[in-house]
């Protein structure tokens, strides 16, 4: 018989029961097809008929197919080496591009949209609120914008390219889609990839811009002037370094008239903003100096930035200093002709920003590396000539303090009405965003409180690099190439250049021109303003010009026979323009100094020399400094681990190999010496390294403090800085180095052991190419590596190096032809799972090439044959 | 006995073929299904929820299995997915949380069928 109560127990527990399972069901069912927070659907998503798991159908071996892409005109064919490098030939110049655009998509679909997502700031859709930092970044500096501004003026050939080029990506997007083959990342993210568009290559143009020219340099010096006085800065931050550098341009120099900067391409704005002028009322603090008026107030601002532009990703904006191009001529090359080298040195990720490929079609023969989602070879060459290009390192980043009340800004004599775009961030498992961005006729607004700060970037400047690109691509001489570039405006860039046309004025029938021409806006202020500073917004300060397209630094066919630019400095000291500080990231010039000396002196040079000559790892700078420490020990009272430090600093080769130990004792030196000297004056100033821990911490990263404490050990070794604030610090340069050699040992014996003969360089510095996912056991090392950011093969970005050779090529130009050998450290598939992701990676770590397959060619892989 | 344990081998049989099937056409939901048809028969024949769990896990392990048979790189491809989804990167982590879900699918879907389902008196 059943009692009441127990009835009503288990009535009980079955209710619980009931609950608990509807409970359970639905959140289990709810997560699993929806997701939570940023947890993906984790239904669909490891669904192993049509999740995740479908992206192992493209990790297999390419096979030889026939395939349907849509909108072709005639068959193409796309064929690939064993090593995965593609060919395209095609019978008209729109299909090529759409061709290129769809091998580009099927092997870097993932890697193009998040390029453009980051440009578009739509990143966090697809990673989560740590991504929304970035997005409001990119959001305000205006890359969307500044690609719709180029793309309504993109015309001809370029236009046509680009809209077949995207369609190109869509006949992959619209296959992936209809098989349900998506990369994992968007299936996990359950976030698809919206169809291409043209304004989406040129976004990704945008980015690499900002990756190599946006920079915070004024916001540094707004700092430092504030911590350590603007006597010192300016004395250790010198608008003209403090050593002795090599120029590519040596002069004589042309003073021409800055060429106007057309109104309607002046900022980010779209033409006709500055409007409204609401009443002529002059702000308090409106300055005539040529420098915002509250430093602190500025200086607070800088900081603000800093902050900001430290949550976003790694390499967004412009940190390192480190291409190689060089080429040679005439009596240097061994059989005649000319050769030039390439390596540029932008973050090394997997996949790697290049694609290799050559192109082929009734327009174009061109044969190198190009950028997932943009149409063209970007370095490589034709079968006339060849080029490279490294980073001009010009100061394009202009900061305006600007005198903000309400929605206006004061700007000549007038209060007016900011532009405002607005936009909507969504943001995958969290609220969506919507961002206001305020825009003065120099550009947008980036600080939000406080001293408000407008940047002019010339990466917003509406630039037509893609005409340009393309230019090149068909250019068959110097006067050519040089054409090709008068629509280049941003990224200012060294433009390294060598043909196989006859040398003029050489009876002999000598070949091979050399030349670099760093085509670019290089803004000029009027005089007295202070560019390196944040300027005051009221107008007196605006871009009153560029350095017109015949003064901007240039050499072609030099009697050295040798052009060489490594983001040094391009010009000597009384070159009449500005063009930036020691502060703006150009290289302190010991590697372009050591390609000039290692070049210059060789005869008989081969496409091997130019090789050996990249993967070089000698250290310029330890060259010259360390037989001074030797000579500063010399009558040091030395320990015994000292003596045994000092030995193999006397016998060694400045190679900073990953074996050797003078290599680490150099490197520990260097650091403890640039810390003796300007820690001092770091900590009695109070600078805020944290606020930009590249540009404002004392280390090697900073060139300026190198090229200062290189200058006075080797000519001024009692500057005064040596004695510190207190005045009472070293005596000398002597004095501070023979201190940080001691500290250098002492480091080194605590962290390595107390034997200096185990004290390799790889065991401190490594190499790693991170995935540009971020995501952890998709990249590749850490592993122990030689090199330094001095050396040729640089290697930057920290102990473990991030930041490197990411494409090396050496073209040989000469009566025969031109062809070319390259590689870069990674694989033509973004895909972890195909035998194509990594395969290059031991090649460029022995610094092996391949021959950049020629245009037309067929691969020894398989090909696929593309029909419409 | 034997014929008890050729029922169960068939049930997890068929469980496995469905689910297999539908995970092809996207059904990621049907080892859900499977577990609550499970739940509702075991109040007849128990047993049936453990043979559909492990039919369930078999569906989803199978077309992975496949996978792997025609030269994809299943592990690769596991091991990619734990990285891009912010897992410890191995390739075993994948294929564990895959066929867990199977599983827990089948579980909860067998649970709410048992719960919701009359029961008889047993007075």
């Amino acid at each position: 018989m059943r009692t009441p109560g127990k009835w009503g127990r288990r009535r009980a527990r079955r209710v619980l029961s009931a609950v608990g399972a509807v409970v359970a069901s639905a959140l289990l069912l709810g997560v699993l097809g929806f997701g939570y927070g940023t947890i993906p659907a984790l239904g669909p998503a490891l669904d192993p008929g049509r999740g995740a798991w479908t992206s192992a159908s493209d990790g297999t071996p390419v096979t030889s197919n026939p395939l349907r892409v849509p909108g072709l005109i005639k068959p193409a064919t796309i064929s690939f080496t064993k090593e995965g490098m593609a060919s395209i030939s095609a019978g008209d110049d729109h299909d090529l591009f759409l061709a290129l655009g769809y091998l580009h998509a099927k092997n870097r679909l993932s890697e193009m949209d998040l390029e453009r997502r980051l440009g578009e700031g739509q990143l966090a859709q697809l990673g989560g609120p740590s991504d929304l930092a970035s997005d409001e970044f990119e959001l305000r500096l205006g890359l969307l914008r500044t690609a719709q501004n180029e793309w309504a003026r993109t015309t001809g050939a370029a236009r046509q390219a680009v809209l077949a080029y995207s369609q190109g990506v869509n006949d992959d997007i619209a296959q992936v889609r209809a098989d349900g083959d998506w990369p994992a990342v968007f299936t996990l993210a359950g976030a698809y990839p919206k169809p291409w568009t043209p304004v989406d290559s040129l976004v990704i143009q945008g980015v690499l811009a900002q990756e190599l020219d946006y920079t915070t340099a004024p916001l540094d010096y707004a700092i430092l002037e504030r911590s350590l006085g603007p006597a010192n800065t300016m004395a250790w931050f010198p608008v003209v370094p403090a050593n002795a550098w090599t120029p590519y341009d040596t002069g004589p120099y042309l003073k021409a008239p800055l060429t106007p900067v057309p109104a309607d391409v002046a900022s980010s704005a779209p033409a006709g903003q500055v409007t409204s002028v609401t009443a002529a009322i002059s702000p308090a603090k409106a300055e005539a100096t040529g420098r915002s008026g509250d430093s602190a107030a500025v200086a607070a601002a800088a900081g603000q930035l800093l902050d900001q532009l430290s949550q976003l990703p790694a390499n967004q904006i412009h940190e390192y200093p480190d291409s190689n191009s060089w080429a040679v001529n005439g009596a240097a090359v061994n059989g005649g002709g000319a050769i030039l080298g390439g390596d540029p040195h932008l973050p090394q990720t997997l996949p790697s920003v290049w694609y290799e490929v050559a192109l082929s079609a009734p327009g174009y023969q061109a044969a190198g590396v190009s950028v997932p989602g943009v149409p063209g070879v970007l370095l490589g060459h034709n079968a006339h000539i060849a080029w490279s290009l490294t980073d001009t390192q010009d100061q394009a980043t202009l900061y305006y303090a600007e005198q903000v009340r309400g929605d206006e800004y004061y700007w000549r004599g007038a209060w007016r009405t900011m532009t405002v775009a607005r936009y909507t961030i969504p943001v995958r498992g969290g609220a969506t965003v919507h961002l206001a961005v305020d825009i003065t006729v120099h550009g947008p607004i980036m600080t939000q409180a406080g001293q408000r700060m407008a940047v002019d970037w010339m990466g917003n400047v509406p630039s037509d690099d893609l005409g340009a690109l393309l230019g090149i691509n068909q250019a068959s001489d110097w006067a050519q190439f040089r054409a090709a570039l008068a629509g280049w405006r941003a990224p200012t860039q060294n433009f390294t250049y060598a043909d196989n046309d006859p040398v003029t004025g050489q009876p002999n029938g000598q070949t091979g021109n050399i030349g670099v021409y760093a085509a670019g806006y290089y803004p000029q202020v009027p005089g007295g303003c202070q560019p390196w500073l944040p300027m005051p917004g009221t107008g007196g300060c605006d871009i009153s010009g560029v350095i017109p397209e015949n003064a901007i630094p240039q050499v072609y066919d030099p009697p050295s026979h040798v052009v060489a630019t490594a983001n040094q400095r391009p010009v000597a000291a009384d070159y009449p323009y500005y063009v930036g500080t020691s502060d703006d990231f150009y290289d302190p010039g010991y590697r372009a100094a050591y390609a000039y000396q290692t070049l210059g002196s060789a005869r008989q040079l081969s496409a091997a020399s130019i090789a050996s000559l990249q993967s070089s790892l000698t250290d310029p700078l330890a060259a010259q400094i360390v037989p001074k420490l030797l000579a500063a020990l010399g009558s040091a009272n030395l320990t015994s681990s000292e003596r045994s430090v000092v030995s193999s600093l006397s016998s060694w080769n400045y190679s900073m190999g990953a074996d050797s130990t003078a290599a680490t004792v150099w490197w520990t030196f260097w650091k403890d010496y640039l810390s003796e000297v300007f820690e001092p004056w770091w900590k009695a100033g109070h600078v805020p390294s944290g606020q930009d821990s590249d540009g404002l911490t004392v280390g090697p990263g900073v060139a300026p403090l190198d090229e200062d404490l290189q200058a006075w050990t080797l000519a001024s070794p009692d500057n005064p800085a040596f004695r510190g604030p207190s005045g009472h610090g070293f005596a000398d340069a002597s004095a501070a180095m023979a201190a940080a050699f001691g500290q250098a040992v002492s480091h080194l014996s605590s962290s390595l052991g107390g034997a200096p003969s185990t004290w390799a360089w790889g065991r401190v510095h490594a190499r790693e190419f991170p995935s540009v996912t971020g995501d952890n056991g998709l990249g590749y090392g850490p592993r122990p590596a030689g090199g330094d950011p001095f050396t040729e093969d640089a290697a930057d970005g920290g102990m473990t190096a991030t930041t490197g050779p990411s494409w090396r090529m050496v073209a040989t130009l000469g009566a025969a032809g031109v062809s070319a050998e390259g590689v870069y450290p990674g694989g033509q598939s973004e895909n972890p799972a195909s035998p194509w992701y990594a395969n290059l990676i031991p090649l460029w770590w022995d610094g092996q090439y391949l021959p950049v397959p020629a245009p037309g060619s067929a691969g020894d892989g398989a090909e696929w044959t593309l029909h419409g | 006995m034997a014929r008890r344990l050729a029922v169960f081998v068939a049930i997890a049989v068929t469980v496995a073929v469905v689910v297999a099937a539908t995970a092809a056409a996207g059904a990621w939901f049907v080892p859900f299904v499977a577990g609550v048809a499970a739940g509702l028969l075991s109040l007849r024949w128990p047993g049936v929820v453990i043979a559909a769990v492990l039919g369930a896990v078999a569906g989803w392990a199978l077309p992975l299995w496949i996978l792997a048979l025609r030269g994809y790189p299943a592990g690769a491809t596991a091991h990619a997915i734990a990285a891009l989804a912010g897992l410890p990167p191995y390739a075993a982590v994948t294929i564990v949380a895959t066929l867990l879900l199977a599983a827990l699918q089948a579980l909860a879907g067998a649970w709410l069928a048992r719960a919701l389902a009359p029961t008889r008196s047993t007075a």
